[in-house]
């Protein structure tokens, strides 16, 4: 029973960790209907750059993920562009545009394999390795702290989009093209921004990965049928779908890890991917 | 059989999209060779009931047959090859072919019995004269303007060996003239024996073309008849302009 | 009938190798040819279905894979000889395709790449965790040691590889000309027109999961032979589902020969560079091909090499 506590509770702080790593893709595949499957090799990225801060320079993964977002942003920004004047301007996504964001993972994984090479590095903050008790239940700040920041930042973007200016054209853009020229704002420009902002979670998820455990280049892969199922059982393009996917997501994820052993865990996404793209489509809280 | 069986039969359509209705019992016959009109304000249903009759779309509720026989629930390319076949209101041409290619595809996948390369190249070709796009067989779909577009669209639903022909708003946004060289064809093909299911928003086209006009609103046909006793209908007049 | 230039030439190829491994005595040719010869194989199966259907397969190194495991249990449990191994691959490879297709395919194309990104990462924690074929650790395979005809078994996977690949080529020449390849680029251009113009869609695209599937477990088969000693890592390294992505974007995606050129070109380009150079340079370098081609030169080699006989002329 208290094995079944712990497993619970690890997979729920687990899962928010997971709504950190989707969010970004929930604003870059769900509302602007870009296939970004390099997401999680920027994660990757932002990982080892979360890494070096702190081998380096002695600063917390924390604010180490939060320094590196205008970074990510701009990255964002290029990536888009490139996308747009190559693809998306030409109708051509689908095929090529695939093999483009394919491209680009694979060149982030062998850039990040040919610096610092297939061995896993992981930062040891102080709390890292503590835990808070509570009864039987334990709280590992190492997932402790992640889910925080990912709640605070799934928040944050929640509050943008649906209070400023931008964050509201970036949602017109998802569902109403008209209304976004009545708004008079630039559909490339309010994309190039919202990509933007995808790429920058990854900069804080990224920096989260390492706390959570050790990192190596190709870790990554793992990510995308988790970030994908997480994503489409989400509704694909809301907010609070994909917290509610992540965490369901994370909670399974962490039975089966402790019931069945943590060499399963991988297939427990693709599992739920398959059955939601059979079953239905429209994720959980689609219509 | 009398000559008066219909060829289509629309009993009691239903079609619903999570809470809305948008075909509420469409009851529609269709002769063979008849010219139908299918007209209705915006949202009134007229595409999604085509698509509930080509087989875009799955009615929830009615049944749709043709020829006596149920296709309710037939996949799209089993009613074309039974000879249903359409155009799209925003062309769709196979971009990475010619024009002739772009014809040959409907030509091959329809045919009943196995033909050589040589008649199909034929067929093809007479359709293309036709349409009057002979001329431009070899050129890329890509390549066309917008009128030649609409031609090719009309051409590809001839090539399927059609019985009836459902056009959906084949003249939005043409000027007369090319909008009376379309009227010109569908007339050619009508004359071939081929039932024509006609949407469109100008007026003038319609009434001229039309046997019979059938008129949605909010999913449901609230007339049906012959042009001028639709003009003059009062349900028609109060549905397009409000109350 | 008369009997077309391309089998003749299939045939000519077909016994210009074997007179090659009666002729040559360096061995490293044949290592090398044979990994050319295998992505020549792997190349024109993505095409298949990339190219002529537009449906993205991430994961042909878990077919590949799958081909490669086959073999290898087949082999522990029953020996059956090579070429009844490379049928079975086949056809379990052919039924994955046609699995992952069945449930993703009636839905938007990227979910099916997104399933077989997903099912790759799933495939290989199936056989990490599968301990009679040797589980994470690998598994070691002994190839016979006396071979029919050929000196050595590295001629002989040489030859066999030759045949696999002038077999594969031949199905995407087939598909392309016929009435399915017609069908297939409709698919390609426009799906729901195809469907309306009596195009039997779901039906063809699952044809090209399927075959493109099968063809891809073909490659893998003869591959724990090659390498003698298999792990999962090395059956589904990364390397096979970039280079038979890369090949045929880089060679020319909507003809049969594009992949073809592409992975001989690509394929020998990294066969001369693993010796010269690292192999991770050498990936990195077909990566940043990969994403040059599809934003330059969005139609290939063989686009390029089209145009440029356009202008000619004039």
């Amino acid at each position: 029973m208290d094995l079944l506590m712990n497993a619970v509770v690890a997979g729920i702080l687990l899962g928010g960790f997971y709504a950190a790593v989707s969010i970004g893709l929930t604003i870059c595949f769900g509302q602007l209907d870009i296939v970004n499957i390099a997401h999680p090799a920027f994660i990757v990225l932002g990982s080892f750059c979360t890494f070096l801060l702190y081998e380096k320079l002695g600063i917390d993964p924390v604010l180490a993920g939060v320094l590196m977002t205008p970074v990510f942003f701009a990255i964002g920004m290029a990536v888009y562009s490139i996308y747009y004047a190559s693809f998306e301007k030409r109708g051509d996504e689908s095929l090529r545009g695939l093999a483009f964001f394919f491209g680009i993972m694979f060149i982030v994984e062998v850039l990040l394999i040919m610096t610092f090479g297939v061995d896993y590095r992981l930062v040891e903050t102080g709390y890292i390795g503590q835990s808070l008790n509570i009864g039987v239940v334990g709280l590992p700040y190492r997932l402790l702290v992640p889910f925080l920041v990912s709640l605070a930042m799934a928040g944050g973007i929640y509050f943008y989009l649906s209070r400023t200016f931008t964050g509201r054209a970036i949602l017109a853009v998802a569902q109403d093209r008209l209304a976004l020229q009545l708004m008079g704002a630039d559909p490339v420009r309010i994309k190039q921004i919202a990509f933007g902002i995808g790429l920058a979670t990854t900069a804080i998820a990224g920096a989260l990965l390492v706390m959570l455990g050790p990192v190596e280049p190709s870790v990554g892969r793992l990510y995308i049928g988790r970030v994908f199922a997480i994503v489409v059982l989400g509704g694909m393009s809301s907010i609070g779908g994909t917290l509610v996917a992540a965490i369901i997501l994370g909670v399974v994820e962490s039975l089966v890890a402790t019931f069945y052993g943590p060499s399963w865990a991988p297939a427990v996404a693709f599992g739920f991917l398959l059955i939601t793209l059979a079953v239905r489509p429209a994720g959980l809280f689609g219509r | 059989m009398t000559a008066a069986a219909p060829i289509l039969r629309v009993d009691a359509v239903v079609k619903r999209f999570g809470g809305f209705t948008a075909l509420d019992g469409i009851d529609l016959d269709v002769a063979p060779g008849e010219r139908l009109g299918l007209i209705g304000p915006n949202g009134s249903g007229k595409t999604t009931l085509i698509n509930c009759i080509s087989g875009a779309l799955i009615a929830d509720g009615g049944a749709v047959r043709f020829e006596d026989a149920d296709i309710t629930t037939l996949a799209a390319h089993q009613r074309t090859r039974s000879g249903i076949a359409r155009s799209f209101q925003i062309p769709r041409p196979f971009k990475s072919m010619t024009v002739s290619e772009n014809v040959a595809i409907p030509l091959e996948y329809t045919e009943r019995r196995a033909s050589s390369d040589r008649d199909l190249a034929d067929e093809a070709h007479e359709i293309l004269t036709l349409m009057g796009l002979d001329k431009l067989a070899a050129t890329a779909a890509g390549a066309l303007t917008q009128i030649e577009l609409r031609k090719l669209e009309l051409a590809r639903a001839m090539a399927c060996h059609p019985k009836l022909l459902i056009s959906d708003e084949a003249m939005a946004g043409l000027s007369g003239n090319e909008v009376d060289e379309i009227l010109e064809i569908l007339l050619r093909v009508n004359e071939r024996g081929v039932a024509i299911i006609m949407i469109e928003h100008i007026m003038r086209a319609v009434m001229g073309f039309s046997e019979r006009i059938a008129v949605l609103d909010a999913g449901r046909k609230i007339a049906d008849g012959a042009p001028d006793a639709i003009m003059n209908n009062p349900d028609v007049e109060r549905a397009y302009l409000g109350e | 009938m008369r009997i077309s230039w391309f089998w003749i030439i299939a045939f000519a190829i077909l016994i210009a190798g074997v007179l090659v491994t009666k002729l040559v005595d360096n061995r490293f040719v044949f290592y090398a040819s044979y990994v050319i010869l295998q992505f020549v194989v792997l190349a024109t199966a993505w095409n298949i279905l990339g190219g002529f259907t537009g449906y993205v397969n991430f994961g042909s190194a878990a077919f590949f894979a799958v081909g490669a495991y086959t073999s290898i249990a087949l082999d522990k449990a029953i020996g059956l000889p090579l070429p009844v191994l490379i049928v079975v691959a086949g056809m379990i490879c052919g039924l994955i395709g046609l699995g992952a297709g069945y449930l993703t395919l009636r839905l938007r194309g990227v979910f099916f790449a997104i399933a077989t990104l997903a099912l790759a990462v799933v495939l290989e924690t199936l056989v990490t965790n599968w301990d009679y074929v040797g589980g994470a650790s690998g598994s070691i395979v002994i190839p016979p040691q006396e071979v029919f005809f050929f000196d050595d078994i590295i001629e002989a996977l040489f030859s066999l590889m030759l045949l696999l690949a002038v077999l594969a080529v031949a199905v995407a020449r087939y598909i392309s000309i016929s009435k399915i390849g017609r069908g297939l680029a409709a698919i390609r251009d426009d799906e729901t027109a195809a469907e309306c113009m009596g195009v039997p869609t779901l039906k063809l695209k699952l044809i090209s999961t399927t075959l493109s599937g099968a063809l891809m477990g073909v490659a893998g088969a003869p591959f724990p032979f090659y390498v003698t000693y298999v792990e999962p890592s090395s059956a589904f390294n990364l390397t096979y589902a970039v280079n038979s992505i890369a090949m045929p974007m880089i060679g020319g995606t909507t003809t049969w020969f594009g992949p073809v050129i592409g992975a001989l070109l690509l394929g020998t380009m990294q066969q001369w560079a693993t010796v010269t150079i690292s192999s991770e340079l050498n990936l990195l370098i077909v990566g940043v091909m990969l994403v040059v081609f599809v934003i330059v030169a969005p139609q290939g080699i063989v686009g390029l090499v089209r145009k440029l006989c356009q202008r000619g002329p004039k």
